[in-house]
């Protein structure tokens, strides 16, 4: 059985204030109102907008500026933990609605979707809303996985199948994260027919075994250092920019622990200038 | 998992059910998005997969239909202009479009359908392509549906 730790205030806190803060910082000078600008035609609803749906949506400008403003307001709130519960909620179903309001316009970051669950972990989990959050990330590296041998089998490792996403990524995303494309090491290890197939292999499996991460505590920082290594090489090999995961992997990071050491460090220099 | 509330449970087996037994709940339907363009193939493309042609016929691989955009002239200039457009799908229709319409101007319409990937079809494709084609599957497909 999974141990379901409850969360500790110091942790929570930090988490919070770190979760929210990114969150403001990343979605906050996203351009909605660009999307009202799209045609028409363009609109696809998808998820619960398709379920009911929804017309293209006839927001005013004014409409637009004021649900974003909110959504800040409320972000800043949920950092401070002020009317936490109230605002979290509110935070949860306007994440929601805006995350599904661009991909409605074939928009689709599909890292937006995780952080807003993450934002319903951290509205209802009660006291376990770390644990909440760190079973999200499992969870999606899982089903990565899964969907890979349900799709490709094996055959997602022991053929050219990575050697081809090194390759078309220089056509597909030629225009995106200049940096990581300026060094070229997809084009670099895409000859290594070996490499590509160990890489594909070491991915695969780290996929699948994410959800130990849950369960074991030897193998957790094993498990998430590996995932976070993983979504480096993703954007210098793939040139895809996964930083919206920060805010996940810091839901890994026991800062009591670290507070707690770095008191202790602190403390013989306390007592010997207090001895002297 | 007992000590969990009642909505993380809830929460929980959406979760889990969502990922066995494949159902694209809402929200969930990103875990299928996320596990597919991780995938080993041009998945993003066939998601997206944009189909040109100007005969009607129909790509024998797709499941589902997407959308059918007439290519008018104002639609196109509102697409390029706009930002927030051009990150989306319709730059990627628009590119292909524009690529397909050299080889055959009589091009009208943009068919776009959600893809489920086609393993055997890849594999045909990989093994008779050349590396351009290889590494841009998409320009291969195009072709496909072109024919």
């Amino acid at each position: 059985m999974i141990e379901v730790q409850t969360d500790s205030n110091f942790n929570f806190t930090v988490n919070r204030v770190l979760l929210f803060l990114f969150l403001l910082y990343k979605i906050a000078p996203a351009k909605f109102l660009a999307f009202l600008d799209i045609p028409d035609v363009l609109w696809m609803p998808t998820g619960v907008f398709h379920f009911f749906e929804f017309p293209p949506p006839a927001f005013s400008e004014l409409s637009v500026q004021i649900f974003s403003y909110s959504w800040k307001l409320l972000a800043v709130l949920c950092a401070l933990g002020i009317s936490y519960r109230l605002s979290s909620i509110f935070f949860f179903l306007m994440t929601l609605i805006l995350v599904n309001f661009i991909y409605n316009y074939g928009f689709t970051p599909h890292a937006f979707m995780p952080i807003a669950l993450v934002t319903f972990a951290m509205a209802f989990g009660g006291r376990h809303k770390i644990f909440l959050v760190r079973f999200i990330f499992c969870t999606i590296y899982f089903s990565a996985g899964l969907s890979k041998l349900r799709n490709g089998g094996l055959e997602w490792i022991f053929s050219e199948s990575l050697q081809n996403i090194l390759l078309r990524s220089d056509i597909y995303f030629h225009d995106v994260h200049s940096f990581g494309r300026s060094l070229a090491l997809n084009l670099q290890l895409a000859p290594h027919l070996v490499f590509t197939k160990i890489l594909a292999g070491f991915t695969l499996l780290m996929e699948l075994a994410a959800p130990l991460a849950l369960f074991s505590k030897k193998l957790r920082y094993p498990i998430v250092t590996s995932l976070l290594g993983m979504q480096i090489a993703i954007y210098f090999l793939i040139f895809v920019n996964f930083s919206w995961y920060a805010c996940l992997f810091i839901f890994w990071i026991d800062w009591e622990e670290i507070w707690k050491r770095i008191n202790k460090f602190h403390e013989p220099n306390t007592l010997r200038e207090t001895t002297v | 998992m007992k000590e969990l509330n009642w909505p993380s449970k809830f929460f929980v087996a959406v979760i889990l059910i969502s990922i066995l037994f494949k159902i694209e709940f809402f929200p969930i339907s990103n875990y299928q998005m996320y596990s597919e363009t991780l995938l080993p193939k041009p998945t993003f493309i066939y998601h997206r997969l944009l189909e040109v042609n100007s005969t009607g016929v129909e790509v024998p691989f797709r499941n589902s239909e997407y959308g059918i955009f007439p290519l008018e002239e104002p639609l196109i200039q509102s697409i390029e202009t706009n930002e927030a457009a051009g990150k989306s799908l319709a730059k990627i229709t628009l590119g292909l479009f524009a690529k397909a319409k050299l080889k055959n101007p009589q091009l009208k319409e943009l068919r776009l359908y959600r893809m489920e990937f086609n393993w055997p079809l890849y594999k045909e494709l990989r093994l008779s392509g050349d590396l351009e084609a290889r590494g841009a599957v998409k320009m291969v497909l195009l072709e496909t549906a072109h024919d």
